[in-house]
């Protein structure tokens, strides 16, 4: 051994150095699996210095191979290059700063078997060429097959088991070999159980909390309490959901991120799009205090490209997984965007804690799932805050519709000479149509009838405006002829109506004492007579112009007037009865309504009008109305 | 049955401040906005004479009464007209409850109301 650097002692020396990066492997795993793999490691630490020793020591008389100095540095060297190596790996695993380590780690462990082949020619043992051979053989098989086949938390058990046998089969004599595998099975026997039993224990964690009457009680406990009105998204839910991902997954920190506004553009990065809605563990400051030293910028660049791509780019991918944040000691993260019918949401996130080196398939499900039900939280919120909308509207419009009809006669007058009945259905809650019973002195009626085009509250308003005005105009002249009023009416209702709308209207008074009908029209429906002296229906024309047509000017109304003999039966209605459609497309009509009122005029008003409306009602079957529907009829005693 | 009102637009050859509406189908609240879109877009652009052709509208409501005489009376204020040609039965029975028949200029073809306006 006189030369300086011996070619044969350094390879021997690195081989011997050989079990150190996976003990570095070990040392990473901080389970049970961490003492396992120490003490095979050590094991065969010393039996390998031994094994050397003896090698050596003939040659060199005894252990005198520590003085020497070549031995020595030789060994130093080995020693530098093998931490260098397995520093690499727990570097990579430790941090996992990028893929690029990944790519390390593999690397050098594809190198381990070159050096093994150095060693096994190198240096002498009891095993022959071929035979060293084919274990080293079989180890690149194994190895390979460890790597990049088999399920990725099996990789590790399986490379150490290998990588004990292949050491143990190069150095040792031949009569270590069965022990080395029995050791070897062990560990690989543990590892996996021990992976086993971590994933069964996941699984079953998932199970149960993905039973519909779990998924029920977390979602029952988070819609009972309603959070506050001022919070742009309700995120109970969310973070509930989040919760459940994250521990079933045994992830240290989540995150659900939702657009700022569900519009994107191409320029943007996604960090720039996407705000933190909700965020627990290692991450939970993200959410809470925009401040802290993770911003979502930080977590969002782990993922690769996310800085140059566009959040469209990034989020049609299913799901993306990154190396994370040593800072966090978080090994890995995984997310996937939160999508609706090709829409994107947002995207949420989870780690896993530096012990835990990839994500197992449930782990992916979970985070699926997790993204899947914040799809369906987001909707129900939209759909339960529409509902909530819906409903106060609805109520408003429920008081609206009470005001409407209070507003209408609750009894009808009693008049010297008349019966009377009247109904109103509005097509929504509030209706334009419009019509009133007013007694007035001399044992005379005021009765007025009109139809605001359009229907609904807009037309309900104006309703309202009208009756108010009529009521004033009465109170203040009962006497007014019903063009007078209409004129009034006209003067103060016209400039408040919108271009688009306006009113027909009918105003007539009935005089007992001569059996005297006076009216004047605006634009209204006809007045649908049944005479009982002819015994036959008259269709009187009420003209005018409807209110609202004529803005500039208005000019007087006419005035016409009718006699009624005892038995006469009179029927005002407004346009939503005669065009009221049947199931054909069919409007109810003027003609049909003329023989209905025929057909029922000799009942009781009150009688005559519900056989109509029963008569309009099998007409159009289930089609619902799409104009409000009014009837006034009087009989003449 | 299809109930949704068409409105094509058509040239009145000569006359760049003219047009014809060929109105079809039924004129109620539904068609309301798009109608007052297009039309009021042909009115900004320098049209004051329309010309409705109702041969194909065979029913209108109070609503869309409403929208046809707004447009009277735009087109009357800007020196110009709203024609209605070819009114139907039913239509004209509404245009004269209402009153507006000595509002609305009617007439009997599409070539009568582009006579009136030359």
């Amino acid at each position: 051994m006189s030369p300086v650097f011996d070619l044969s002692e350094t390879l021997t020396l690195i081989v011997w150095l050989l079990p150190l990066p996976f003990l570095g492997l070990a040392l990473t795993n901080r389970g049970r699996l961490w003492w396992t793999g120490w003490i095979q490691v050590a094991g065969l630490f010393v039996l390998s210095g031994l094994d050397v020793a003896a090698q050596i020591g003939p040659q060199s008389g005894g252990f005198a191979w520590i003085a020497r100095r070549e031995l020595v540095w030789n060994c130093l060297a080995g020693m530098a290059l093998m931490v260098a190596l397995s520093e690499g790996s727990l570097t990579a695993l430790r941090t996992g700063m990028s893929q690029r380590y990944l790519k390390a780690r593999r690397f050098a462990a594809s190198l381990i078997p070159l050096f093994a082949l150095g060693a096994a020619l190198a240096t002498g043992t009891d095993l022959e060429l071929p035979a060293r051979l084919a274990w080293i053989a079989s180890y690149l098989v194994f190895d390979a097959l460890a790597v990049y086949t088999a399920p990725v938390n099996w990789v590790r058990a399986l490379r150490i088991a290998a990588a004990i046998l292949l050491a143990a089969s190069l150095f040792s004599k031949i009569w270590w070999l069965p022990f080395s595998v029995v050791g070897a099975v062990l560990t690989a026997t543990q590892a996996l159980s021990r992976i086993r039993r971590e994933n069964s224990l996941r699984i079953q964690r998932a199970r149960e909390a993905l039973q519909p009457q779990a998924l029920q009680e977390l979602l029952a406990g988070t819609t009972s309490s309603r959070p506050s009105q001022d919070e742009e998204f309700p995120l109970e839910r969310l973070e509930a959901l989040l919760g459940f991902a994250a521990q079933s997954s045994g992830a240290n920190g989540g995150a659900i991120f939702l657009y700022r506004e569900l519009v994107q553009t191409e320029s943007d990065t996604l960090s720039n799009r996407l705000a933190c809605a909700v965020s627990r563990g290692v991450f939970r400051d993200l959410a809470k205090d925009p401040s802290s030293t993770l911003t979502a910028q930080i977590l969002l660049s782990r993922f690769p490209g996310t800085e140059t791509a566009t959040a469209r780019e990034i989020l049609d991918v299913d799901r993306i997984e990154a190396f994370a944040l040593q800072s966090l000691h978080v090994q890995r993260l995984a997310a996937a965007p939160i999508r609706t019918r090709g829409r994107n949401l947002g995207l949420v996130i989870l780690s896993l804690p530096a012990d835990r080196e990839q994500f197992s398939s449930i782990d992916l499900h979970l985070l699926d799932f997790l993204a899947q039900q914040a799809v369906f939280s987001l909707h129900y919120e939209a759909v339960y805050h529409r509902l909530q909308e819906d409903s106060r509207l609805s109520r408003e419009f429920e008081i609206a519709s009470k005001i409407q009809r209070s507003l209408l006669p609750r009894a009808m007058p009693s008049v010297a000479g008349m019966t009377m009945a009247a109904r109103v259905l509005p097509a929504r809650e509030v209706g334009g149509d419009y019509y009133d019973l007013l007694p007035v002195p001399d044992d005379k009626l005021l009765a007025v009838i009109g139809d605001v085009s359009g229907k609904g509250l807009p037309a309900g308003m104006i309703m309202l405006i009208v009756r108010t005005t009529l009521h004033l105009l009465v109170d203040h002249d009962p006497a007014a002829s019903p063009s007078k009023l209409i004129r009034s009416l006209e003067e103060r209702l016209v400039p408040q109506l919108d271009p688009f709308t306006f009113m027909t209207f009918l105003a007539l008074r009935w005089s007992a004492r001569d059996r005297l009908l006076t009216w004047s029209g605006a634009g209204h429906e006809h007045i649908l007579w049944y005479s009982s002296v002819d015994r036959k229906m008259h269709r009187i024309r009420t003209g005018g112009l409807a209110l609202g047509l004529q803005r500039e000017r208005f000019l007087p109304r006419d005035e016409k007037r009718l006699f009624l003999a005892p038995g006469d039966s009179v029927l005002l209605y407004t346009d939503g009865v005669t065009d009221c459609r049947g199931p054909d497309g069919q409007a109810f009509g003027l003609e049909r309504l003329e023989r209905c009122f025929e057909k029922y005029q000799e009942l009781p008003a009150e009688e005559t009008i519900e056989e109509v409306l029963a008569e309009l009602d099998r007409f159009r079957r289930q089609v619902p109305p799409t104009d409000d529907r009014t009837l006034v009829v009087f009989k003449v005693a | 049955m299809n109930h949704a009102l068409e409105l094509n637009v058509l040239p009145v050859a000569g006359r760049s401040d003219a047009r014809v509406l060929r109105l079809s189908g039924e004129f109620d609240a539904s068609a309301v906005e798009r109608t007052l879109e297009e039309v009021t877009s042909l009115l900004d652009g320098g049209v004051v004479h329309l010309i409705a052709d109702c041969h194909d509208l065979r029913y209108v409501n109070s609503t869309g009464l409403g929208v046809i005489l707004h447009f009277s009376r735009v087109t009357r204020e800007r020196g110009g007209s709203f024609r209605l040609c070819q009114v139907s039965e039913p239509v004209y029975e509404i245009i004269e409850i209402i009153g507006a028949t000595t509002l609305l200029e009617l007439h009997d073809t599409v070539e009568e109301a582009i006579q009136a306006i030359s």
